[in-house]
């Protein structure tokens, strides 16, 4: 199946459901497009689930949506730079803290909490306890820079295996790289994200992170100037009911953290 | 009014060369040792390199005149240059090259190009590039393209130093063509006294940096003094002779000098070349020329011309340096110092010098062509 | 089997490399010339900022350019007011982080070919009457030839698979700023996206391998530079 193929039959279904469960994403009578797409600054991770969810707000609105995606990092400071975005969604709550610090008057919204992840364990063996799932190689993301890997590392230092397991960490650029290494078998497990593990079918979640032990994992979403009507019907129906099913969908918690 | 005058002085790196002359239309050699600054001379006058001082003078127009602040550029020059190693352009064809420089000149008609091209033998090679023709063809289409960049005077560094000799002696006539058909002065480079004699109306002597002197070719070749600058062992003179007969059955040039003949070989005379009434130049080495006190008429050497001792020049050494004046005309003789002794040989004494015919090479003997009159 | 919006980048990614060479050709040559010709006080120092962008991160020589060429940059507010030329997230931006990133690839092949001509071949043009402009363009472009074509056809792949200075500087915006390879990283973000990544994954390999190919059989067959005149 095509990804442009797949886009659009999750499109079809988007629109069939919200169309049924949520009027509260507006009408095209109701609502101006403005002259040009909707531009959406997302985080990486959430690729997927914000072209779905564009693909069915544009379908309800005939309203343009237009998602640039790459490191949090990245699109908070070309929001400052002055980038054209309208709405912004981050991965973490830093980079939204960042920007009401460094790029206040970007800012016209409060941050509205999207959804969360969790770190779990996965890989092809039984569930079993941590120290013994990571007692051979196995990959995460890069504790020093990639977030995925600080939260990781948290968790392991909380539960007091970290000192015996780092020497069998095998540390990569990006969470998708751990988990590929462990697809292909060139690890036993990889820490991932809940919302990762569910790309890969043949890999089981041995181990669930418990959320205590480690900083929350919450995606953000922060309206920009300029985001008019549009960005801002666009932010509600993500936080709204539509939007939620489409995030739960793709392995997203809700906010408050349930499944 | 000279055509080219010259009085500079240029430094590069360490080295000065300075000095002065004048010279007319035909071809002026420049000649010295290598690194006695033949190439630098030429390029300053070129404009290739930037001289402290410099006022040339070419056909009553000022190239430099550091004084008044003159300096023509290279390419407002109106000079043919031709280069020691050519500096054909690869990537252009025999006829990309020579028409080059042929852009700034609006009166270039076919006929004229086409002139130049049958002159120097280019007819057939128009279409080739640079790296497929041998050195001498080089050398032709170097010459061609300055020729019709229709320059008022052409350089050229060594032409021929780079050729060996069989292609040398076909290039070489080439150059006398240019001089005889085109009437462009030429300042020419060479390291090489038989170049020099064979094709130099005007010389120009470099030593240590310095203009050692410079006049009409014949005239300095009899100077005793110029020994050292012209290198001994080739010390010659050179007589202008005109082709008075021919000897079909013996195949001989008669050639008479002043009031005197010689017979020459005629091998190596073109038909043209040796009709009679044509004028030659001879080179003759002093190191060929014997003394008699008298005439000679049972010995092998046939060539027997009475001269008057001029001078005698003894510096230590084996030998001594005579020379005699013939008419008007100086020939030199390289003997013995014991030779002078044993037969008393004084200036001012009547003698006859021996040549052999064998002596007056091939490629020594050369058709006079008068400059070109006008133009 | 590519589908529009596959085309549409392709197409972009075209444009912008096309861009990005037409302006980066004519400067990388007169630099290289430059560099190969002259002696100046500072040749050092561009000589190091010619080759600056081959070995510093991409991401940093996107992020400088982020600033200095951003909306709020003062270049970029300069030549905005000026010229009306804006490079914030648009394809002219696209097309600068290119031209930047491939410059030293365009630089260095052209210098290896300037320096290798003879230099008596101009001094030969100019008394043949020949001014500077002339010996540039029918001397020293075509000797130059080989370099400028190779770094050219480099430059020019170079400028379609650039990722890192873009992506930071501006963007990733559908049919703006998303080229080939930025593409491909946001096709493989989703897991349903292998098979379209994988298709234009292919195309730039090909596109690639085919600019090296051609680059490598201009360099072959051009006539040789000024200094192997004499065979």
């Amino acid at each position: 199946m095509t990804g442009i193929f797949a886009r659009r039959a999750v499109a079809m279904l988007a629109l069939l459901t919200g169309a049924l469960l949520s009027p509260s994403t507006g009408s095209s009578e109701t609502l101006k497009c403005g002259d040009r797409p909707l531009l959406v600054f997302a985080a990486a991770s959430l690729t997927d689930v914000i072209e779905a969810a564009a693909a069915a707000f544009t379908a309800a609105t005939e309203c343009p949506v237009a998602i640039s995606v790459a490191g949090s990092s990245v699109l908070a400071r070309q929001i400052e730079a002055g980038a054209p975005a309208t709405l912004f969604l981050s991965a973490n709550s830093e980079w939204v803290t960042w920007l009401e610090t460094n790029a206040a008057e970007r800012i016209s919204g409060p941050p509205r909490v999207l959804a969360r992840n969790r770190l779990v364990v996965v890989g092809r063996a039984d569930p079993a306890e941590i120290a013994d799932l990571l007692s051979t190689r196995f990959a995460m993301a890069d504790p020093a820079h990639v977030p995925a890997g600080m939260y990781a590392k948290t968790a392991l230092e909380a539960l007091g295996v970290w000192t015996d397991v780092a020497s069998n960490a095998i540390f990569t650029e990006n969470v998708r790289l751990a988990l590929s290494l462990a697809e292909r078998g060139d690890v036993s497990t990889a820490i991932v994200y809940a919302t990762d593990a569910r790309m890969e079918p043949g890999l089981n979640v041995l181990y669930r992170f418990d959320d205590a032990n480690y900083p929350e994992i919450r995606y953000e979403a922060v309206l920009l100037t300029g985001a008019g009507e549009t960005g801002g019907a666009f932010l509600d129906m993500l936080a709204g009911p539509e939007g939620q099913e489409i995030l739960a969908k793709y392995g997203f918690l809700a906010p408050d953290g349930t499944p | 009014m000279s055509e080219l005058a010259v009085d500079f002085r240029t430094r590069a790196g360490s080295f000065i060369l300075e000095g002065a002359f004048e010279t007319d239309r035909g071809i002026t050699a420049i000649f010295g040792k290598s690194g006695s600054g033949k190439s630098t001379l030429l390029r300053t006058v070129a404009g290739l390199v930037r001289p402290e001082r410099a006022r040339i003078r070419l056909d009553g127009r000022f190239l430099d005149d550091t004084a008044a602040g003159i300096r023509i550029a290279p390419r407002h020059r109106r000079i043919g240059f031709v280069f020691q190693d050519d500096r054909l352009f690869p990537h252009l064809s025999v006829r990309g090259n020579i028409l080059y420089g042929a852009r700034r000149n609006e009166t270039l008609t076919e006929p004229a190009s086409r002139h130049v091209i049958d002159m120097l033998g280019l007819g057939a090679l128009l279409d080739r590039r640079p790296g497929t023709l041998s050195g001498g063809e080089r050398k032709r289409v170097a010459i061609a393209r300055a020729l019709l960049s229709s320059p008022d005077i052409l350089l050229m560094d060594e032409p021929l130093s780079s050729l060996d000799h069989a292609r040398r002696n076909r290039v070489m006539p080439y150059l006398e063509r240019v001089r005889a058909d085109t009437g462009i002065p030429l300042l020419y480079v060479s390291h090489e006294i038989d170049e020099v004699a064979r094709l130099a109306d005007t010389l120009v002597i470099l030593s240590d940096g310095r203009i050692a002197d410079y006049g009409e070719t014949a005239d300095l070749f009899s100077r005793l003094d110029l020994g050292p600058a012209l290198g001994r062992h080739e010390a010659s003179v050179l007589l202008d002779g005109q082709i008075t007969g021919y000897d079909r059955h013996y195949d001989l040039l008669l050639v008479s000098v002043g009031a005197h003949t010689l017979f020459l070989a005629s091998r190596g005379n073109n038909a043209e070349g040796a009709r009679p009434g044509q004028a030659l130049r001879l080179r003759v080495r002093a190191r060929d020329v014997a003394i008699s006190l008298a005439r000679q008429p049972d010995i092998s050497m046939r060539n027997q011309l009475p001269m008057t001792i001029d001078y005698i020049r003894q510096e230590g050494g084996a030998y001594a340096e005579i020379r005699g004046r013939i008419g008007k005309q100086f020939l030199r003789a390289r003997v013995t110092r014991k030779t002078v002794d044993d037969l008393a040989l004084t200036e001012g004494m009547e003698v006859w010098a021996l040549i052999k015919t064998i002596s007056f090479d091939q490629r020594l003997v050369q058709p006079r062509v008068p400059p070109v009159e006008g133009a | 089997m590519l589908t529009t919006e596959e085309l549409t980048i392709i197409g972009l990614s075209l444009k912008v490399a096309a861009a990005a060479m037409a302006v980066a050709l004519p400067v990388a040559f007169f630099t290289a010339y430059a560099l190969a010709n002259w002696r100046f006080p500072g040749r050092g120092l561009l000589q190091a900022v010619t080759t600056l962008p081959l070995v510093l991160p991409p991401v940093v020589t996107g992020y400088i350019l982020l600033i200095w060429f951003g909306a709020n940059g003062s270049a970029g507010a300069f030549l905005r007011d000026t010229i009306g030329l804006e490079f914030a997230f648009r394809w002219t931006g696209a097309a600068l982080a290119a031209g930047v990133m491939a410059f030293p690839l365009l630089v260095r092949p052209m210098r290896l070919s300037l320096e290798a001509i003879d230099r008596g071949l101009e001094e030969a043009a100019e008394t043949l009457g020949a001014g500077r402009l002339r010996i540039l363009v029918t001397i020293v472009v075509p000797l130059a030839m080989p370099g400028i074509l190779a770094g050219g056809i480099l430059g020019f792949a170079k400028a379609l698979g650039e990722f890192g200075a873009t992506i930071t500087f501006v963007s990733n915006i559908p049919g703006e700023t998303r080229t080939l390879s930025l593409a491909i990283y946001s096709l493989l973000q989703s897991p349903s996206g292998d098979a379209a990544a994988l298709r234009l994954i292919s195309f730039s390999v090909v596109l690639a391998l085919g600019s090296v190919l051609l680059s490598e059989w201009i360099s072959a067959r051009l006539p040789a530079n000024g200094k192997a005149r004499d065979e």
